[in-house]
């Protein structure tokens, strides 16, 4: 008790209920797998989501996210399947890369290997040929390649050996994407992520963060990884309850995902206890990620992309010009972080930004009148417009042909989704969106029927507007 | 007590100390006043980077506190009984306290008063994280062995890793039980520290790069000449 206290009177400052702008909402996961083995900081799944493949006290394994059943893989590290699940890599002791042909997700035969020591390995594929990068252990500089397989009647086959990757030396944790062709890896020198063509080693594109081991999604457009929040404690009147965070471990990492196009930053998971980590994408787009409760134990969480956060800096910019941008920015994080508890710390000034960039309208212009900020630039900052106008009679069009769509191909089966009443829609657009953009045709909409790529750019322009 | 004794005392503490300045010195104060710290300062060290103090250990419960400060930030470690409480302040935060409180005894841990006991002993440092539950990071402590390197080399456990698996790998490759302390630092750091391996090098305690990822002991050399 006498510890308890004088912390308590320290942070009575924090009492105060955080105004609503402060608020941070994540996604729910739609699936929580209970796993009683610790298992590595290291997994992958399959396309579809119904195998989970992870390594615990130096062995691998398959899980089953239907039935829960568990069984072995091969190998005492880093089990990889290539995106269509007919190739898998793993690392044998001596750290040393075998690849061996899938049946079912699960069952390996014809191994292959070169007996070279090669961690750090993720699978690309483009057709029927499958792109396995590594890093190869055993040189005294940082050594990049990539190998070229095909299978043929069962067999693995080298179609392209050990070709490096001309890169910086600054990267780290590199990761190829689905279609082997880029990889993403953390440049040391400036703490951000980069993607990298594979072949030339020139950087395409770099993250406004340093995700570390990140994650493609199919489409390559998005990019999955976690990062580090520190905590401060936002203690509420009860001694009980701060002696509870007390006993919290100091660090929680939380999962975010980079939209490439848009340049836009999400955050998919807000947990303020335990730790969500080392996500993985889905062919759907959704996402899984591996959670420490804050008992210690551990899951696998399955769950949906968040919809689009609802401004891009760029954007703003484009509408404000870069300085007023910035400063108005630097003075909203300032107050945002002075205001609310969730953040704090240097390394979250990106969160700030990001939370900033995500609040509601009505939240964003409280905030500004908090920080003192014009009115004027608020109203532009909170609802950037962009700046190439659509003639009105487009949009028309657009709205004709969505709920066209709508009647046609999805009321039939659907009287639990309000799709003509505007002001409801807005609580399902993402699972509309999800549904008919989803490549996986059991969780693609309209069931037994399809769209064309015209009526899922127009539908999924008009849902996205509520 | 009336609080303005307090103040008067503290301040009369933290300007007899022999430290020039202390970042967020009110925000410092505050907490210090609160903490019923009132004793002189018994050791400091003082270096161009960082200034550190410690408190006279008091009372029954063995109540100690620890104070580094460098230009950017303040760190005040409270010990009451073997539990350590961090406090850290920031410039850039405006000061705000972020708090941490350390799980397990002080000796288990790598905390951020061991980082700076390190950074008197030692100008030049490498810290080296590892986690059990990293592949990839087992086989950096297994190459990193035998090695020896112009820097100490501090290994530093996954503060979420299992302990159970660690001493397992510790007790195979027969190493010493310090690779068992856990990371406990509060303050400032990349978001993606968490991925293991990862070395951080210190020097003047200041951490000048913070590198994620596997190094080959041969890498790892040049890395040290290149960052300290
Ligand atoms: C032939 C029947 C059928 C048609 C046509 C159909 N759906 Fe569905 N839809 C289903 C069924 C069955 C489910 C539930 C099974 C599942 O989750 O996959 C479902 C699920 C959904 C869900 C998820 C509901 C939830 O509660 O999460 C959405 C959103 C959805 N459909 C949207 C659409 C849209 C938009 C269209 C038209 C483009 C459409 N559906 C056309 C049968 C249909």
């Amino acid at each position: 008790m006498k510890l308890i206290l004088p912390v308590l009177i320290l942070s009575s400052s924090l009492w105060a209920q955080s105004p609503n702008y402060c608020e941070v909402k994540g996604q729910k996961p739609n699936k929580v797998i209970k796993i009683d083995k610790s298992p590595d900081y290291f997994f992958k799944a399959s396309a579809d989501g119904k195998k989970i493949y992870y390594i615990s006290a130096r062995s691998n394994y398959v899980l089953d996210t239907e039935s829960l059943s568990e069984g072995n893989m091969p190998g005492i590290a880093d089990p990889v399947p290539s995106p269509d699940g007919k190739l898998f890599s793993y690392l044998e002791p001596g750290w040393k890369l075998f690849l061996g042909v899938m049946e079912n997700n699960k069952d390996i035969s014809s191994v292959y290997t070169d007996n070279e020591t090669r961690p750090y390995q993720s699978i690309g594929q483009s057709n029927d040929k499958y792109r396995l990068f590594s890093q190869l252990g055993t040189e005294n500089y940082i050594r990049w390649s990539y190998s070229d397989y095909t299978i043929v009647d069962g067999k693995i086959e080298v179609v392209k050996r050990s070709t490096d990757v001309p890169k910086s030396a600054h990267l780290r944790l590199p990761m190829l994407d689905k279609s082997g062709k880029y990889l993403i890896a953390q440049n040391s020198n400036t703490n951000r992520s980069e993607v990298i063509s594979v072949e030339t080693g020139a950087v395409i594109d770099t993250l406004p963060v340093g995700g570390g081991k990140s994650d493609f999604s199919f489409d390559g457009k998005k990019i999955a990884f976690h990062l580090t929040v520190n905590p401060s404690y936002d203690v509420k009147k009860n001694e009980e309850e701060f002696a509870s965070i007390m006993r919290q471990e100091g660090v929680i990492r939380n999962i975010f995902v980079y939209d490439r196009p848009s340049k836009k930053l999400k955050q998919v998971t807000n947990f303020t206890s335990g730790s969500a980590f080392f996500p993985v994408f889905l062919k759907n787009g959704q996402i899984v990620y591996l959670y420490k409760t804050p008992e210690g134990s551990y899951e696998f969480h399955i769950v949906n992309e968040p919809g689009d956060s609802l401004r891009s800096k760029v954007v703003v910019e484009n509408c404000l010009g870069v300085e007023v941008t910035d400063s108005a920015m630097s003075v909203l994080i300032n107050k945002w972080l002075e205001t609310c508890n969730n953040w704090t710390g240097q390394a979250d000034r990106t969160m700030a930004e990001l939370a900033v960039l995500n609040l509601p309208k009505a939240y964003c212009l409280s905030l500004g009148k908090t920080a003192n900020v014009s009115k004027q630039i608020m109203e532009k900052f909170c609802d950037p417009k962009i700046k190439t106008i659509e003639p009105a009679n487009k949009t028309n069009n657009e709205k004709v042909l969505s709920k066209t769509i709508l009647n046609n191909k999805c009321v039939t089966c659907h009287n639990d989704i309000p799709f003509h009443d505007e002001k409801k829609l807005g609580k399902w657009k993402n699972k509309i969106d999800a549904r008919i953009n989803s490549r996986d045709p059991s969780f693609r909409m309209p069931r037994g029927d399809s769209l064309s790529a015209l009526e899922k750019e127009t539908l999924s322009k008009y849902i996205r507007q509520f | 007590m009336p609080i303005v004794l307090f103040v008067l005392l503290l301040s009369l503490s933290l300007t007899a100390s022999p430290i020039k300045s202390i970042t967020c010195l009110s925000e410092v104060s505050n907490t210090l006043i609160n903490l019923n710290v009132v004793s002189p300062w018994m050791r400091f060290h003082e270096s161009p980077n960082f200034s550190i103090l410690e408190s006279k250990v008091s009372g029954e419960q063995k109540f100690s506190v620890w104070l580094a400060t460098t230009d950017i930030e303040t760190t005040l470690v409270v010990n009451k009984g073997g539990v350590l409480i961090q406090h850290s302040f920031q410039k850039a935060n405006n000061c705000k306290m972020v708090t941490m409180v350390s799980k397990g005894e002080a000796s288990t841990l790598f905390t951020t008063l061991d980082f700076y006991r390190g950074a008197k002993d030692h100008s030049k440092f490498v810290i080296l994280l590892w986690s059990s539950q990293m592949a990839i990071s087992l086989k950096q402590v297994q190459d990193l062995k035998d090695k020896k390197f112009d820097v100490p080399i501090v290994f530093v456990l996954d503060e979420h890793a299992s302990l159970e698996q660690a001493k397992e790998f510790i007790k195979k490759e027969k190493l010493p039980e310090s690779y068992l302390r856990r990371w406990n630092f509060v303050g400032r750091l990349p978001a993606s520290i968490e991925h293991y391996p990862s070395a951080l090098f210190v020097k003047n305690g200041k951490i000048m790069k913070y590198i994620p990822g596997y190094s080959q002991p041969e890498v790892l050399e040049n890395l040290i000449k290149e960052n300290l």
